[in-house]
């Protein structure tokens, strides 16, 4: 069927890399999502992929075809646009068929298909309007379905929820997400939004400057990211960062904040008792930080002082923004919280979920 | 009178009309201003002389007597006159010989701009010929075609074929004057079609060839659709262009040889300042007009000017 390999892909404008030596096997049927901030890459990635791009170096294989010269008609993809990239002048009807009347596809297996598609996606009352009759979200589904009337090897997305406004978002991924299930082809989505990429990918793969950060499933880049940078970007709000040294104090190995001293628990200590002595920086999320009155049980507590300089509040949870020893962080605690701002509070960090980076490489150590 | 006196002085709201208070209140008072010396310019220089021309029809005008009413007379005979029609079957033939292979190299350097270069030097050189004047252009080209000593039919009989008679031909003076005018217009047009082109979003393409489009599908089923407006106004503006042809038939052939470039503005001009029947000239003028307005109202439908894609 359709898996996809990159293999020592590079893609060079002149002096810059735009894309540096990148290394990826999608298994058929996956949903995999690039993922990372503008610039990184990923939208170059699956443009290569698609054949609107050149490879500068490197090969990439659909199925066990190398496409690097295929032409992207006979590559047997489909994209769908940032822009959706309907044709004016033609009835969304005619913009689904377009691709298969090209193939010279018969009149009847067309109109089945359309028909098809229009209904999976519940456009089937828009068949005969043109484009600029429709909403942002109706035409993001005639995107989608010229897409899904080629049956094709894999489905490209091209950042496909960026023009629709938050609330329409949140419906399509689901959308999207059951669209990929019941038509069993591979997925290749790009975003820069994480939230996307959490909730949608089989897999996620997280770029940056061109280069492939970590690959892995959502649960375990939000359990252990590889370095400093994954672990910022995955995750909402994002983890707190603090530059830290490892102390010995009476035997044992303490995390020392200057404003906080945290004890390393058991299970962590073999791996950083080589690190004693030095400078670290550690990581903690926000909803692993909690209000000493409503910490939830089981919890290996180690406490910050801090004081509450903003308070949010979310409804289901209130967002603390404090201040230890001058820098500031968040927690995401119990909306019973009585915290408010100018409040001290001695805040309780969750010891059993935290991050440790080295601090030039800064690379997770576990 | 400030603005605010104006507007808050309740005399004035309740004695004027609602049309003068849309029409003529301060604000509209300073926009007739900005729009005052294109508006002269226009009733000056056209819409009095139209008007003028038009009851100059109806008359016997020949500048030496005063002119005296004769009704639709001018309009008879014109009906009945072998020289008018000659003159609408030419004029007819030119617009025939020189829109269509205009507009087409026109589209098609666009396309090559588009696709090859940006180049603005090459721009540059596209538009040139537009920047002649039309008389140097035709006294240009009435060289060049000349029989004996112009340049074309030097490399002609150099080659070993017989001369091309060019403009002294009745078969081929029409479509000479065209090739004129196509090469004097071709730049222009294709750099309006190449701002046309700029219009449509890259990525129609992309999708176009993801769905399987050869170049030439991406072109018929892509392009041009979407350049149905620039060439509305293209098609629109070049036919009334060439219909009224005058400047390359007055330099060149004056009308010859034997009526075969005779066009409806040469007559005109014959018929007005040659032999004075300024009734007669303005009625052709009136239907020259008329004809013009039809042949774009059809146009336009055809086209659908007035949609968008």
């Amino acid at each position: 069927m359709a898996s996809v390999k990159y293999e020592h892909v590079f893609k060079r404008y002149g002096e810059v890399i735009a894309v540096n030596d990148f290394n990826i096997d999608v298994a058929d049927k996956e949903f995999l999502v690039f993922v990372g901030p503008s610039g990184c890459g990923k939208s170059t990635s699956l443009r290569m992929l698609a054949g609107l791009e050149e490879i500068s170096e490197g090969n990439i294989y659909i199925g066990d075809r190398l496409v690097n010269d295929v032409a992207p008609k006979d590559r047997d993809i489909a994209m769908v646009f940032q822009s959706y990239a309907l044709y004016p002048h033609m009835s969304v009807y005619e913009n689904m068929a377009f691709g298969l009347k090209l193939r010279k596809t018969p009149k009847a297996e067309i109109d089945r298909r359309v028909k098809e598609a229009a209904q999976i996606l519940g456009i089937e009352q828009l068949l005969g309007r043109k484009p600029k009759q429709l909403s942002g979200g109706q035409r993001q589904r005639v995107a989608v379905g010229r897409a899904i009337v080629r049956e094709p090897k894999v489905f490209l997305l091209d950042e496909p929820l960026s023009n629709l406004d938050a609330k329409l978002r949140v419906q399509t991924r689901a959308e999207i997400s059951k669209l990929h299930l019941r038509l069993g082809t591979t997925f290749i989505y790009v975003t820069h939004d994480q939230t996307e990429a959490m909730t949608m990918g089989t897999r996620i793969a997280v770029m940056k400057d061109g280069i492939l950060h970590q690959i892995d499933t959502p649960q375990t880049l939000y359990d252990r990211p590889a370095n400093v940078f994954v672990a910022g970007f995955i995750g909402s709000p994002a983890m707190n960062f603090f530059d830290v040294r490892l102390t010995t104090s009476d035997g044992k190995l303490v995390i020392d904040g200057g404003s906080f001293h945290l004890d390393v628990p058991t299970d962590r200590l073999k791996a950083l008792q080589p690190y004693a002595g030095k400078g670290l920086v550690l990581g903690i999320r926000p909803e692993d930080l909690h209000d000493p009155e409503f910490t939830p049980p089981g919890v290996v507590a180690g406490h910050i002082p801090s004081e509450v300089d903003v308070t949010e509040l979310m409804g289901s949870a209130v967002n603390l923004y404090l201040l230890s020893g001058g820098k500031q962080f968040v927690a995401i605690v119990d909306p019973r919280t009585r915290a408010r701002v100018g409040n001290k509070v001695d805040i309780v960090a969750n010891m059993g979920n935290f991050h440790i980076f080295d601090k030039q490489t800064e690379q997770a150590i576990r | 009178m400030s603005i605010k006196t104006a507007t808050m002085q309740p005399g004035y709201s309740q004695t004027q009309p609602a049309w003068v208070k849309r029409w003529f209140n301060p604000e509209a008072l300073t926009a007739w201003l900005f729009l005052l010396p294109s508006l002269v310019g226009f009733g000056v220089f056209y819409a009095v002389p139209a008007i003028r021309g038009l009851t100059v029809s109806f008359t016997n005008w020949d500048m030496l007597q005063a002119p005296q009413f004769v009704g639709l007379q001018n309009y008879a005979r014109l009906i009945q006159d072998p020289d008018f029609w000659n003159a609408l079957k030419v004029t007819s033939l030119y617009v025939l010989w020189n829109i269509p292979i205009q507009t087409v190299i026109a589209i098609l350097l666009a396309v090559l701009m588009d696709r090859l270069t940006h180049s603005s030097i090459l721009r540059g050189i596209l538009v040139l010929p537009w920047l002649m004047p039309n008389v140097v252009v035709a006294l240009l080209w009435l060289w060049l075609m000349d029989p004996t000593l112009g340049f074309i039919n030097v490399v002609v009989k150099g080659m070993g074929f017989q001369t091309i008679p060019f403009l002294g031909s009745p078969d081929l003076a029409i479509p000479s004057i065209a090739l004129i005018n196509i090469w004097r217009h071709m730049g222009y047009t294709a750099l309006l079609i190449f701002a046309g082109l700029q219009t449509i979003d890259r990525s129609l393409y992309e999708a176009g060839g993801v769905d399987g489009a050869s170049e030439f599908q991406m072109f018929w089923g892509i392009t041009l659709p979407l350049l149905r407006p620039v060439l509305v106004f293209v098609l629109v503006t070049s036919i009334i262009g060439s219909f009224q042809i005058f400047d390359t038939v007055a330099i060149t052939t004056k009308g010859g040889p034997v009526s075969a470039t005779k066009v409806i503005n040469w007559l005109i001009y014959e018929h007005a300042f040659v032999r004075f029947n300024m009734g007669y000239a303005t009625a052709i003028s009136v239907v020259l007009f008329l004809i013009l307005v039809v042949v774009s109202f059809i146009q336009m439908r055809l086209m659908r000017a007035g949609e968008v894609d």
